[in-house]
């Protein structure tokens, strides 16, 4: 259910992303946002299911008969596979989020101007400096 | 952000480490299941001085072979087929070909089973019937056996044909 609703985002917010226009800084932020979330989400619901997971594996070490030792591995394993599709989905995020971020940090800043050289072959190559509007 | 990834999966790995050690699991690599008890052999009867009471018996149990490991054994003394009336846990060390139990009652006329688990799974099981003898209550069908009596400071057995 989890490896669904991964996928699920994951493909939400990457067509969310392949539909729309040029980005701006105010969709880097977006994007931020819903990532940083996500990753904290999942992030919690892995620390959780290794609580769970723990706690289990204790139950499982006291059992004292077979049918209860079987029975509570199963639990243990099941939370674990819990536990690491809810850390796949923290670090798929959380590099999505890093990317985003440092997206965002090579954006221009305060002006839409920036320094260029601007090398110009015509028939008698000239260069010219000066400000070029960034698109 | 290398890092913080190589960290994460380095967690990841860390976090995966429960290891299947429990004695009664199944499937864990170390597990090495008790041999069977076969025999039930009567080896003491502990008596009430005053009233001549069988009060308790010590049983022989033989194995089909030697404990592989230090393995726990439940057994549990039935009456009737039906009552559990005591059950009992020890510890088995390795290397044990045979043991022995004692159960202390009072028993009265009847049949009685005792079973022995490992883990909730039969591994044996052996019966009796506690019939009226010459002096009390005796095992039938048994030839050779301890007579103990409490002396006031420890048993006192003395061997029957």
């Amino acid at each position: 259910m989890l490896t669904c609703i991964l996928v699920a985002v994951c493909i939400f917010t990457s067509s969310d992303s392949l539909t729309q226009q040029p980005e701006t800084h105010k969709e880097y932020t977006g994007q931020l946002v819903a990532s940083g979330l996500l990753s904290a989400g999942f992030g919690i619901s892995a620390a959780i299911f290794h609580t769970r997971s723990n706690q289990v594996y204790e139950e499982y070490q006291s059992s004292t008969t077979i049918a209860q030792a079987l029975e509570r591995w199963d639990r243990v394993r099941k939370f674990d596979l819990y536990r690491n599709v809810c850390i796949a989905g923290s670090v798929l995020f959380l590099a999505r989020f890093m990317y985003y971020h440092m997206k965002q940090g090579d954006e221009p800043t305060s002006t839409g101007f920036v320094p260029c050289l601007d090398i110009q072959y015509t028939c008698s190559p000239k260069i010219s400096i000066g400000l070029q509007r960034h698109l | 952000m290398k890092k913080v990834l190589l960290l994460v999966c380095f967690m990841a790995v860390i976090f995966s480490c429960h290891e299947r050690n429990n004695i009664f699991d199944v499937g864990a690599d170390d597990f090495v299941p008790p041999p069977h008890i076969t025999q039930l052999i009567l080896y003491r009867l502990y008596y009430d001085t005053q009233d001549s009471m069988l009060v308790g018996i010590r049983f022989l149990l033989p194995c089909t072979e030697a404990f592989e490991r230090t393995l726990p054994i439940t057994h549990r003394l039935y009456f009737s087929n039906t009552v559990m009336l005591v059950e009992h846990t020890e510890e088995v060390p390795s290397g044990t070909w045979a043991f022995y139990v004692e159960i202390f009652g009072p028993y009265e006329v009847g049949m009685y089973s005792l079973r022995h688990y490992f883990g909730g799974l039969p591994i044996g099981a052996g019966y009796f019937g506690v019939v009226p003898g010459p002096v009390g209550l005796t095992v039938e069908g048994v030839d050779e056996f301890e007579y103990c009596t409490w002396s006031g400071q420890d048993w006192v057995c003395t061997v029957y044909y």
